[in-house]
């Protein structure tokens, strides 16, 4: 099958769907549904696509997917809203958004950073959707490369990146948080011997505990907190008259959106990994070869560009996997396979074979469910940015709800709120005494992954840590991650300094 | 975040906090299996479930030491010192809303959630929460957080005597009957508060609006469209569901 | 206030025969089905194709909630049993989670406080690498007992029928493989591709898409007999290796259940829509398209399916040391 005839399908269905009324209004609908899902904090695009799984049940698989794929790029771009106007972030995958969108909104300038994370959002979602149809063969064999050491320093280098999220007091107090996340993260039964630790006989948390749920006390809480003790409120917005794109200076971050994307990508190939740790990995490869890594953290227009530019690449990269091996990339992807499955779909090696077009159908709706999702964005963020006028002490018991039901609905557990609340008030006063909260929050969410996949790659290599660098994807994640470290380092910065003033005497000039 | 010589002071108290939880996870690790087989695999040092809680427990503990030597060396104990010499009791307005969001909270999810009508739970809650703070006077706090306090406290003799247990064995919904005169009983008194100044009126009509509008809003949504269980489906969320089908 | 005391009167009344209007046969509103794992996986998918054709037979809408976590599925097993015995829940399970009673501490139901519906299951197959030289299972298991721990094999760990067919699969050849656990099938099927693990043990549904594309070479079912698959045949371990019979077949069994003390009626109610649902089309096409085999059993027949699986589940793992509770102490026979 050539790459015309690809082409040529492709169009096709990106033309037969956008002349449907019925599939417009599903795609739209759905969209802004996901957007919605995204930005209420605790509803994640997981459990947008989930509970739309059951709606769809006897919906034609074109319009099912529809309607899922396009909940499944609202639900992660919606995320943002939330994360930059009251710093919670609404999902995990817009958690990095917050560290600077919100210092963004204080500014008064919440409007322009919604805009802005809304084209990101877009291009990554299409970049996303170009791998997919161009080099998703090439991508999924090298998704195979990926062993368990493979997975654990993929892991490790998502921990280091905490190292890099610097505290407005001392430098180690966000190696604490990190420490203190790892350690929620080895609650549990552990994935290997099963065998329970820190469980205290208690079955809720046999299971480990949730992202969402920490993930909400963590931010949500101490912000609630905060803005009713302290009396504390944003700028009021000004008028918005730049939600408009602002190409400018999307074309001057255009270094940042290629890196991002392709991160976004990679990161969602890799199986069972997704939007959450994309966000962070964009984050800090974007502050360490940024001109101005000072400006991360306190509202960087360039930190907010990265993590939505690669939280919504990796939906195609995600999809990747999923079409070609029939192993999701992402925890949303996961719940996708089963609503593709349910409409007699079987995603996998043989889904070319089975049902040429698929993979070109599913392109076109992302294509179609970004475009929508940009339109509805630019539509939206003006209504959005209102709430910020709404007076704190009526938004924030608001939000308090909203939070609740949200760490409840997914899982419909009342013990993820018991968590949740001893877990915020924890971060609350952990946040006063000027610890960053982000590396607690990457360490509960890499913490398992590295813990069992480095115990894994031990015992399949019988305690030999020689494949780190005999394996190639295994070997270029060292040298990464040795560099991020050296980057941190001083004594390192001064001397490439001093090697670039001595190669390129004219630029440093 | 505090000013410097508080941060050190603060600092000084979790290190030997950190270090004691260091100590304690280490404790918990060094009895995790290390050799033998375990669910069926050949344990290893590098197998070992002790492995990860071993390092965290290593990492917190040498942390903390360091914050308690920088905070040491900052002067933090001779300051904290002279600090509890200075301590007044009371309350700050500052901690005082603190305790108000906590009691708010606190109450909501540990007690109302698995107990109370959801709709009724959040009404509640908000009933509470938005004019205690809508407010904005400390004198305000005081009293809505007193007669929400009071509420809390009947609530609690209720469940902890068997009471509830009995009334509802006799009537299905009546502690949601009682809920509900707890919701019309804070408003009512937050109306009362607010008095005859017409800005202080009108802040209590949109905390009123917005705490009964809420969950009406958000329980159908959530149970209706999205089919999601609400934790605890009493009176007035099974009322809605008998609505909602004896209209199809 | 006398407008007031007017409307809440109405109010009263309307609800009043509201209430009364609502006591209608079973059933009158939505449905909730707790499934136990994860979204996405075999007991999921299974128990959304089953409820949704239930819908459509029963008239009500039925939700499918994954409440996962615990031990063996304990958290969503006992959020189900919390729920009124009034057949409006329904808890989605596996034959996984009839080992919460030896698994979890405060947790002693056995298998026989629910009533089951078994909709199906998939055989578990034992495949290798492909480029690996072992070309039949007694290649392979030759090859394993000339030098004992030497082939390493994956499947998902935490008790899963995986592991414990794989474990009576050593017990039942001789053979001694090295066992890497995983945290789930896909996980461990990944790892095989890979060469990680030289041989994985999954459900023929989990990997049909692999097998068929020949990125894993499918050596015996662990079932009595052969199972036919894209134009292959996958032999039965038994054929040769007789001595298998002694400890095998567990086989996988996914469906739901309902709390065994609700009314005959209800389970009447659903049993009915059970059957028809099962007689669709839409579901014979999916146990051939997914490589099921379809069970429809319910009542007496699925609840001694489920209590002879909790019995050899049980015990293995209790065998393995992996269980909490001794399984005599909870009354379940030995196998």
């Amino acid at each position: 099958m050539g790459a015309l005839h690809s082409l040529g399908l492709f169009f096709g269905h990106v033309a037969d769907f956008a002349t449907e009324p019925v599939t417009l209004l599903v795609l739209f609908g759905a969209t802004i549904m996901g957007i919605l899902f995204g930005a209420t904090p605790g509803l994640t695009a997981t459990l947008g696509v989930a509970l739309l799984t059951t709606l769809t049940y006897n919906m034609s698989h074109s319009m099912a997917l529809v309607a899922l794929l396009a909940i499944y790029v609202g639900g992660i771009y919606g995320g943002s809203y939330a994360s930059i106007l009251i710093n919670i972030p609404g999902t995990a995958a817009a958690a990095a958004t917050a560290l600077d969108g919100y210092p963004i909104a204080v500014r008064g300038e919440g409007g322009r950073a919604l805009g802005l994370t809304t084209t990101a959002s877009a291009i990554g979602t299409m970049v996303g959707m170009l791998f997919v149809v161009s080099l998703s063969p090439l991508i999924s064999e090298l998704a195979l490369q990926f062993t368990s050491f493979e997975f654990f320093l993929l892991a490790f280098f998502g921990i280091i990146i905490s190292g890099t999220l610097t505290s407005p007091d001392l430098v180690y107090k966000g190696w604490i948080a990190g420490f203190l996340g790892l350690f929620l993260a080895t609650v549990g039964r552990e994935g290997l011997q099963f065998y329970p630790r820190f469980t205290f006989g208690n079955s809720n948390l046999e299971g480990g505990l949730e992202v969402v749920p920490v993930l909400i006390g963590a931010f949500g809480i101490p912000q609630i907190i905060q803005v009713l003790r302290d009396k504390f409120r944003p700028k009021e917005a000004q008028k918005l008259d730049r939600i408009m794109p602002e190409f400018g200076t999307i074309a001057r971050n255009v270094k940042h959106i290629i890196r991002s994307a392709l991160i976004g990508v990679g990161i969602g190939a890799v199986p069972g990994i997704g939007e959450d740790i994309a966000g962070w990995v964009s984050y800090g490869a974007a502050k360490n070869s940024s001109d101005h890594p000072e400006e991360f953290g306190k509202g960087s227009y360039t930190a907010i560009v990265s993590t939505e530019t690669a939280n919504n690449a990796c939906i195609g990269g995600a999809m990747i996997p999923l079409l070609n091996l029939g192993v999701p990339g992402s925890p949303p992807a996961a719940m996708l396979l089963g609503a593709l499955m349910l409409h007699g779909i079987a995603p996998g090696p043989m889904l070319r074979i089975d049902n040429p077009g698929f993979i070109e159908e599913v392109t076109a709706i992302l294509l179609l469910a970004s475009v929508a999702m940009w339109i509805s964005g630019m539509l939206l963020a003006k209504q959005v940015v209102k709430v910020l006028r709404i007076p704190p002490a009526i938004f924030m018991p608001v939000i308090a709800v909203l939070c609740v039901i949200g760490s409840y609905a997914l899982g419909t557990k009342v013990f993820n709120l018991y968590l949740m609340v001893p877990v915020g008030i924890v971060a609350y006063f952990l946040t006063e005494m000027g610890y960053p909260i982000a590396p607690l929050v990457i360490g509960v969410i890499l913490g398992p992954m590295a813990d069992q996949n480095l115990r894994r790659a031990l015992m399949v290599s019988g305690g030999s840590f020689l494949p780190v660098i005999t394996r190639p994807v295994s070997l270029i994640l060292f040298l990464v991650i040795i560099l991020t470290v050296l980057s941190q380092v001083p004594a390192y910065k001064r001397l490439v300094k001093a090697l670039r003033a001595r190669l390129f005497p004219k630029k440093a000039a | 975040m505090m000013e410097k010589t508080k941060l050190r002071q603060a600092d000084l108290i979790t290190s030997v906090f950190l270090m004691l939880f260091g100590l304690w996870v280490l404790s918990e690790g060094f009895q995790m299996p290390m050799q033998d087989t375990y669910g069926g695999v050949k344990n290893v040092w590098y197998v070992s479930p002790a492995l990860f809680p071993l390092i965290v427990g290593f990492g917190v503990v040498i942390l903390g030491a360091v914050l308690l030597v920088g905070s040491v060396r900052a002067g933090a104990a001779a300051s904290l010192a002279a600090a509890l010499r200075a301590y007044r009791p009371g309350l700050s307005e500052s901690n005082l809303r603190f305790l108000g969001i906590l009691l708010a909270i606190g109450s909501f999810v540990y007690f109302y959630i698995p107990r109370v009508d959801f709709v009724l739970t959040i009404a509640l809650f908000l009933s509470y929460f938005i004019p205690a703070f809508y407010y904005d006077t400390q004198r305000d706090l005081r009293r809505l957080s007193a007669v929400y306090g009071a509420v809390f406290l009947s609530f609690l003799v209720l469940y902890w005597t068997g009471v509830a247990a009995f009334l509802n064995s006799a009537f299905e919904f009546s502690t949601d009957v009682i809920a509900l005169s707890a919701v019309v009983g804070v408003n009512i008194y937050a109306r009362r508060l607010a008095g005859t100044d017409p800005d202080r009126l009108r802040r209590f009509r949109v905390g009123f609006a917005v705490a009964i509008a809420t969950p009406l809003l958000l329980a159908p949504v959530f149970r209706f469209l999205l089919y999601v269980r609400l934790p605890h489906e009493g009176g007035i969320v099974q009322l809605m569901q008998v609505i909602r089908y004896s209209l199809r | 206030m006398k407008k007031a005391l007017v409307i809440l009167l109405t109010m009263a009344l309307v609800t009043a025969t509201l209430f009364a209007a609502g006591e209608q046969e079973y059933p009158s509103r939505d449905i909730r089905t707790i499934v136990v794992w994860g979204a996405g996986g075999g007991t999921d998918t299974c128990n959304r194709v089953i409820m949704g054709e239930m819908a459509n037979v029963l008239g009500v809408p039925i939700t499918v909630d994954n409440v996962t976590g615990g031990s063996a599925g304990s958290v969503g097993m006992a959020a189900g049993y919390k729920e009124a015995a009034d057949g409006y829940t329904l808890v989605g399970a596996s034959e996984s989670n009839t080992t919460t009673a030896v698994m979890v501490e405060d947790w002693d139901n056995t298998v026989d406080v629910w009533d089951w519906f078994i909709v199906g299951g998939s055989p578990d197959v034992v495949s290798v690498t492909p480029d690996l030289p072992y070309q039949n299972i007694a290649e392979l298991v030759d090859a394993a007992k000339a030098n004992p721990g030497s082939i390493k094999a994956g499947a998902s760990g935490n008790g899963s029928i995986h592991h414990i067919n794989l474990l009576a699969f050593e017990k039942g050849s001789g053979a001694d493989f090295e066992f890497i656990p995983y945290d789930g099938s896909a996980p461990s099927q990944n790892a095989a591709m890979t060469g990680e693990v030289q041989l994985v043990v999954t459900s023929v549904a989990e990997q049909a898409e692999l097998i068929r594309a020949g990125r894993l070479r499918p050596l015996a079912v662990l079932v009595p007999d052969s199972f036919f698959i894209a134009g292959q045949t996958i032999p039965s371990a038994f054929d040769s290796i007789p001595s298998l019979a002694e400890v095998l077949p567990i086989q996988q069994a996914i469906g739901f259940a309902i709390r065994a003390d609700a009314p005959a009626g209800v389970k009447d109610v659903l049993g009915e829509a059970f059957e028809e649902a099962m007689a669709t089309d839409v579901l014979k096409d999916f146990g051939e398209e997914r490589f099921y085999v379809l069970s429809g059993a319910w009542g007496d027949e699925a609840n001694a399916i489920m209590a002879g699986l909790e019995s050899s589940m049980s015990w293995a793992l209790w065998e393995q040391g992996i269980a909490v509770d001794d399984p005599a102490s909870l009354g379940i026979p030995r196998p």
